[in-house]
């Protein structure tokens, strides 16, 4: 769920849809609303409503368990399920262009600004905020607000859809490591600073058997965004119309990294970076510590060796040192059951799905309170410390692919990284060189952001 | 008198032969206007617009073209890179002949051979992809660890902006031969023996053979599998999606690839369609080049 | 005589040293065509923990079975392969006659516009099939063939330019005589076709029909896109259900591409003997 395999396969969107801005959109939920208050006072009659949805084989389980619990909770709506296997995306984009989505789309947050913007999905704010099952307030601000778009930026405005799950990212270490090389555990209740992480990372790195070959590094590829967040920088300006990644606190950050690679060599190689394969390297132990999201607690749980989790680094000591994963539920705008489409996405996103699904243990529970429940902290198994994912879930913010509808300017940034790491360009120059490029894909593919 | 019957016979010979061929030309035509006329002329008309989707349309004849040719770089780099990647058509097309010419032969185990040179094109693609991604590792990847264990100082490939295309070339020859080989194997058969016999009794030796018997004779299929490769290289682009993910720094985007993105994760629909008919018309042209100049190697008797 | 003994043994040992020097050659290369293979094979009986290890471990420490158990414990791998079967076989048998009977037409007769016409339908394959992705869905919905096989089935049956391409090459190359001599008996060309035609052009035909299946077998985003009902998913949807969107099971996808490639090897091995022994063209053209 890195951010590559969010965007490469993507969206698209109705071809006979015409523009359909948020209020739009609103009035129809309304109308939606009403026809349900009347409907209450009649005879309900058997509504039949479609969800889609990826997942591996233990995963659908779990999805259909909840299914299943939502029709025993309201016997008047039938559920069809369509489990789509894989490129999801890709599905999902001809299936909202011809007219066939289903009631019910799952998107991932990298997917929904674009199909927002296309107006696959319904306003459902009135719903949301009249909802006996969701207290707002409990929920995860982070995991909420990704899914509000105000007709030019997602993150404020009207809501489209809510959360099904968040997914923080934290640091992953290899405790047989750290005890063999006698270093001390990372602190499971603040994220360290520079200077200690750096210390820290030193001192994994070893070249065992002599041959001038690192054998066992101190960090696996560093999530950059994370520690640009954690030195008070950022991607882009807060109306997302600049590119202020060279900025000071932000350059400092990507600068530090760099040294972390080039001059430190406590990262395999600069090269690593850009490589998607680097999980496989914690798995094989030659990484002593690892960034990782919370959806790979599984996975790791059927490691050899032993590990926990502790925060990401960061350089003001503060919680938002990385960004967390989500995926989101929302009613096709296009829905004849808006109000039985809407109880399916509240069910998913309240107590009795967010019981079933935490389960799997890919994700912690949108609600606060949830977060000391058993369900969650799942005493026995690894990690130890579950509840750095919980800091991490409420200082997190989501990723930059989640900014805007369009999202050329990230690609751009991205490709262009690996000119920066290999490069000998300072990080201020690099950035600054990168900006009007970056913008002019702002400008291009968001216009509606200019007007 | 029995000349003229002979004209006049051909003649409606001539006639209901051409019914003949019409009738038997016929299914492909009614495919291609029933199922792909409509999406083709659709995204002809759509790359005059600003289609995107969710939006009104709006007609503004060849701005996206004008756009593609004169403001968007990522084309014309994405265009070169996809040139680049097409340089393995021919070298596959040797190492497939080469190889086609091995196993046509009575060889024990030669079936076994076939077997396993084809058997990547029987594969999931997206499996496949996942093992070169893991034998490509720069630090941990399998050709990487036997590199170094010979004593070499192997490159970063798939991560390395000079190596990820050679490396994805490798890995379309190792993947895209199988089919060739099956292909020139038929084409080897169908070359009458008759032929090397009696080259065999005017002395000729093995080379010369090949280069007047044996290169003549396939030159259909070469020229077949030439076009059809060319086409599909100039297209392709899942491998390069599955492997790199089209970087570092665009260095293993293709056009087509390119064109995607733009299609769907930037839903610039009306952009793309510009991009695709534009390297359509490249591709078009490509082959109509390799039609003209096939009548001076492409023996057919 | 003596001489003749010599000669002899110099062409035995020059032959044993060609026939030695083709071995080590296709070995090398058998060797470079396995190993992806072999890991992938490797790979597929690992046990989950054990798939990264390094330096690379060829045998896993515990054979895992239970990865092809759970293969066909967790996809419905038989009812997708029946599935695949319905969709790629009357394609395949209607698609190639129909081919073959169009490439003897573009190679053979004569008729008024037949390069251009060929040119043609070769230009169809130019445009890049991602744009016309979504105009194809929406006109096969107007169709009311969503949700069925019915797209992947029926574009199939009135042939594909690749394959016409590839028969009108073979049959381009058999001698005008043969047809003529049919010509005069008064065969028409559907008889000569049946006749003269297909029995030349079998290793041909069976070589496209082999590519044919497939590239059908092999299909992923048509059924992707067209089949919603899990009931009707293909094979290839059935595999593609061991990713999730958080985790990549290695070794059950790698298990799911080993068994997949069974059938088409056993159709490969069964149909080598009549696209590569087969062919009888020695002497009728000389």
């Amino acid at each position: 769920m890195r951010k590559g395999s969010i965007m490469i396969l993507t969206l698209m969107t109705a071809l006979t849809i015409t523009a359909c801005g948020g209020n739009n959109a609103g009035s129809n939920a309304s109308s939606g609303n009403n026809a349900a208050n009347g409907g209450e006072k009649t005879p309900a009659e058997k509504v039949e409503i479609s969800i889609s949805s990826w997942g591996a084989p233990d995963e659908r389980k779990v999805f259909e368990a909840v299914l299943d619990e939502f029709q025993k909770a309201n016997p008047n709506i039938k559920v069809k399920f369509i489990h789509i296997p894989n490129d999801y995306t890709t599905k999902m984009n001809t299936m909202i262009a011809g007219n066939s989505a289903p009631d019910v789309i799952f998107t991932s947050d990298g997917d929904f600004p674009r199909w927002v913007k296309q107006g696959a999905f319904l306003d459902i704010t009135e719903h949301v905020e009249s909802s006996d099952k969701l207290d707002l307030a409990d929920m995860w601000e982070g995991g909420l607000n990704r899914y509000r778009y105000d007709g030019k930026i997602t993150g404020t405005g009207g809501y489209y859809a809510l959360p099904k799950d968040i997914g923080p990212t934290v640091m992953y270490y290899n405790k047989d490591i750290f005890d063999k090389l006698g270093v001390p555990y990372p602190s499971a209740e603040t994220p360290m600073n520079w200077e200690q992480t750096l210390e820290m990372w030193k001192k994994l790195t070893v070249d065992e058997n002599g041959d001038g070959k690192t054998d066992i590094y101190g960090a696996g590829p560093v999530w950059w965004e994370g520690f640009v967040w954690g030195n008070g920088g950022a991607l882009l300006s807060e109306d997302r119309k600049q590119f202020v990644l060279n900025e000071p606190a932000a350059a400092d950050a990507l600068q530090f990294i760099y040294d972390l690679t080039t001059t430190h060599k406590v990262i395999p190689d600069s090269r690593a970076l850009q490589s998607m394969n680097d999980g496989q390297m914690f798995e094989a132990g030659k990484l002593a510590t690892i960034t990782g999201g919370r959806w790979m607690v599984p996975t790791y749980r059927k490691l050899k060796f032993d590990w926990d989790v502790a925060p990401i680094p960061s350089g003001n000591g503060t919680w938002t040192n990385g960004w967390s994963g989500s995926v989101g539920l929302g009613v096709n705008a296009k829905s004849k059951h808006p109000v039985e489409a809407f109880k399916l996405v509240e069910f998913f996103a309240g107590i009795e799905g967010q019981t079933k699904m935490t389960e799997l243990g890919f994700q912690i529970p949108n609600f606060k309170s949830m977060s000391d429940d058993e369900v969650y902290t799942q005493p026995g198994q690894k990690p130890e410390h579950p509840e750095v994912f919980v800091k991490a879930g409420e200082g997190q913010q989501p990723g930059p692919w989640t900014y805007l509808p369009n999202g050329k300017w990230l690609d751009t940034l991205n490709q262009n990284l690996s000119k920066f790491w290999t490069g000998k360009e300072s990080a201020a120059d690099f950035f600054t060189k990168l900006k009007p490029q970056i913008e002019k894909d702002l400008k291009e593919g968001n216009p509606e952001l200019f007007q | 008198m029995n000349a003229r019957t002979k004209t006049v016979k051909r003649k409606s010979l001539y006639r209901s032969e051409m019914w003949w061929g019409f009738l038997f030309i016929a299914p492909p035509f009614i495919g291609v206007l029933v199922f792909l006329l409509y999406p083709l002329v659709n995204s002809l008309y759509m790359s005059l617009t600003t289609f995107s989707f969710g939006q009104p349309a709006e007609f503004t004849g060849i701005e996206n073209y004008n756009r593609a040719l004169t403001n968007d770089p990522l084309v014309w780099k994405t265009l070169w890179n996809t040139f680049y990647a097409a340089l393995g058509v021919p070298i596959g097309m040797i190492v497939a002949l080469i190889v086609a010419m091995l196993l046509d032969r009575k060889l024990r185990g030669r079936n076994f051979f076939r077997m396993l040179f084809f058997l990547p094109t029987i594969c999931s693609m997206v499996a496949l992809a996942m093992i070169w991604q893991w034998i490509f590792n720069a630090d941990f990847g399998l050709l990487n660890y036997y590199l170094s264990v010979i004593g070499l100082n192997p490159p970063a490939w798939l991560v390395d902006e000079k190596w990820a295309m050679i490396a994805i070339i490798i890995q379309g020859i190792w993947g895209g031969m199988g089919v060739s080989i099956i292909l020139y194997l038929a084409a080897l058969g169908n070359v009458p023996s008759s032929l090397y016999e009696a080259a065999t009794v005017d002395g000729a030796n093995g080379w010369n053979k090949f280069i007047h018997i044996t290169i003549p004779g396939i030159s259909p299929v070469t020229f077949f599998i030439l076009i059809t490769s060319l086409i599909g290289a100039l297209q392709d682009f899942p491998r390069f999606q599955l492997l790199t993910g089209g970087g570092p720094n665009y260095s293993t985007t293709t056009i087509v690839y390119y064109l995607y993105t733009v299609a769907f994760e930037y839903s610039e629909m009306g952009y793309a369609s510009a991009i695709a008919w534009f390297i359509g018309v490249i591709i078009m042209l490509v082959i109509l080049i390799n039609f003209l100049l096939s009548k001076r190697w492409v023996h057919y008797n | 005589m003596s001489t003749q003994t010599t000669t002899a043994r110099k062409e035995k040992t020059s032959d044993v040293l060609a026939k030695t020097v083709v071995y080590l050659l296709l070995i090398a290369g058998g060797i470079v065509m396995a190993v992806p293979f072999l890991w992938m094979l490797s790979t597929s009986l690992k046990p989950e923990g054990e798939v990264f290890s390094y330096p690379p471990q060829w045998i896993p420490s515990t054979i895992a079975w239970e990865n092809y158990k759970l293969i066909f414990t967790d996809a419905h791998m038989i009812r997708g392969f029946f599935n695949t079967m319905i969709v790629v076989i009357p394609t395949l048998v209607i698609g190639l006659l129909v081919c073959a009977l169009s490439a003897y037409a573009f190679a053979k007769l004569r008729f008024p516009g037949r390069d251009k016409l060929f040119m043609t339908l070769v230009g169809t394959m130019v445009i890049p099939g991602a744009v016309m992705m979504i105009p194809a869905f929406i006109m096969f919905k107007s169709f009311g063939w969503t949700d069925s096989w019915k797209p992947l089935i029926i574009p199939g049956m009135f042939g594909a330019p690749m394959t016409i391409f590839f028969l009108r090459q073979f049959i381009k190359q058999l001698p005008d005589e043969l047809e003529d001599a049919a010509k005069i008996d008064g065969m028409n060309p559907f008889g000569i076709f049946m006749k003269i035609i297909i029995p030349l052009t079998k290793p041909a035909i069976i070589t496209q029909g082999i590519l044919s299946f497939n590239a059908g077998y092999n299909d992923y985003l048509g059924p992707l896109i067209y089949l919603n009902s899990p009931e009707k998913y293909t094979l290839q949807l059935e595999l593609a259900s061991f990713s999730s969107y958080y985790v990549t099971e290695w070794t059950l996808i790698m298990a799911g591409a080993v068994v997949a490639l069974v059938p088409t090897l056993i159709l490969f091995a069964f149909a080598q003997r009549f696209f590569i022994e087969g062919i009888a063209l020695t002497g009728i053209k000389g």
